[in-house]
């Protein structure tokens, strides 16, 4: 079947796709916990495959080397499948992401001078960015410890002694 | 033998349908869609797998181990209540949208 990949059987949204959780949280649990179980089930039920495709063939009068090549070629790589099968599995994404989580450990322990450097940098980062905001938000946007804080204004009165040596009143500016 | 491109969410449907009647290995299902499609669609492990696993995961199918018709371990899918619910849904969409190619390609 030329270039169909299991990519392509994926469907679109719809009501047909939809899964029960309960099901999805199995199948979660399962692949996520019992894994060496799954991949040797998995690694029995393509030898299987092989074996039977290999009884068909032998049937079909070629000889044993003969037949067992075909099947093999017919599978077209057991590892391959197995790597095709692995991706569709619940819980792919989470085992990624351990994954990478798990390289990202490895490679900040062997770069310690690199980690240290980025550590404190972000630090550094994290806690003038604090302390910025917890003034600014203490000056600029803390309510006002009072009852209708939004209607206190402020009054104040500006005074220019020069204006009375030209005998005009002071401004008082609310 | 012809090699045609699966649609998108037919191997499904096609695999539901062989299921349909009795459990089967993984073999006997490519042969069964191979035999039901008169051999337009050769379903390889590489295609096979993954889906039934899928669905498996989905838990439209179920599996045990058993013994083949040749007396070899293999594994036997079966479908399972939600199983035969998918496939009458992707039936009913299957059949809407082969009637609406069709009137389509009728439209003159």
């Amino acid at each position: 079947m030329g270039n169909d990949r299991p990519g392509d059987c994926k469907r679109s949204a719809g009501e047909l796709t939809r899964v029960p959780l309960l099901s999805r949280l199995a199948s979660l649990r399962r692949n996520l916990f019992t894994r060496a179980r799954l991949e040797q089930d998995l690694d029995d039920e393509l030898r299987a495959y092989v074996e039977q495709l290999t009884d068909q063939k032998r049937a079909a009068g070629m000889g044993v080397a003969e037949a067992r090549r075909a099947a093999l070629i017919e599978v077209g790589g057991l590892e391959q499948v197995k790597e095709e099968v692995r991706r569709v599995r619940t819980g792919q994404i989470w085992e990624e992401i351990l994954r990478d989580l798990r390289y990202g450990m490895r490679t900040l322990r062997k770069n310690a001078a690199f980690t240290l450097i980025a550590v404190l940098a972000l630090a550094l980062g994290i806690g003038a960015n604090t302390a910025m905001f917890s003034v600014a938000y203490g000056i600029l946007m803390r309510p006002l410890p009072y009852a209708d804080a939004d209607r206190v204004a402020v009054v104040y009165m500006r005074y220019f002694p020069r204006d009375f040596a030209f005998g005009r009143c002071a401004c008082a500016i609310i | 033998m012809p090699a045609t491109n699966l649609l998108q969410g037919t191997l499904d449907l096609l695999i539901l349908k062989a299921l349909a009647l009795t459990a089967m290995h993984g073999l006997a299902i490519s042969h069964r869609i191979a035999q039901m499609t008169k051999g337009t669609f050769q379903v390889k492990p590489g295609s096979l797998f993954p889906a039934l696993h899928r669905m498996e995961d989905a838990g439209w199918l179920s599996s045990t181990w058993g013994d083949s018709e040749n007396n070899r371990r293999a594994k036997f899918y079966r479908l399972t209540a939600a199983g035969r619910r998918q496939l009458q849904a992707e039936t009913r969409q299957w059949e809407t949208i082969a009637l609406a190619i069709a009137s389509a390609l009728q439209a003159s």
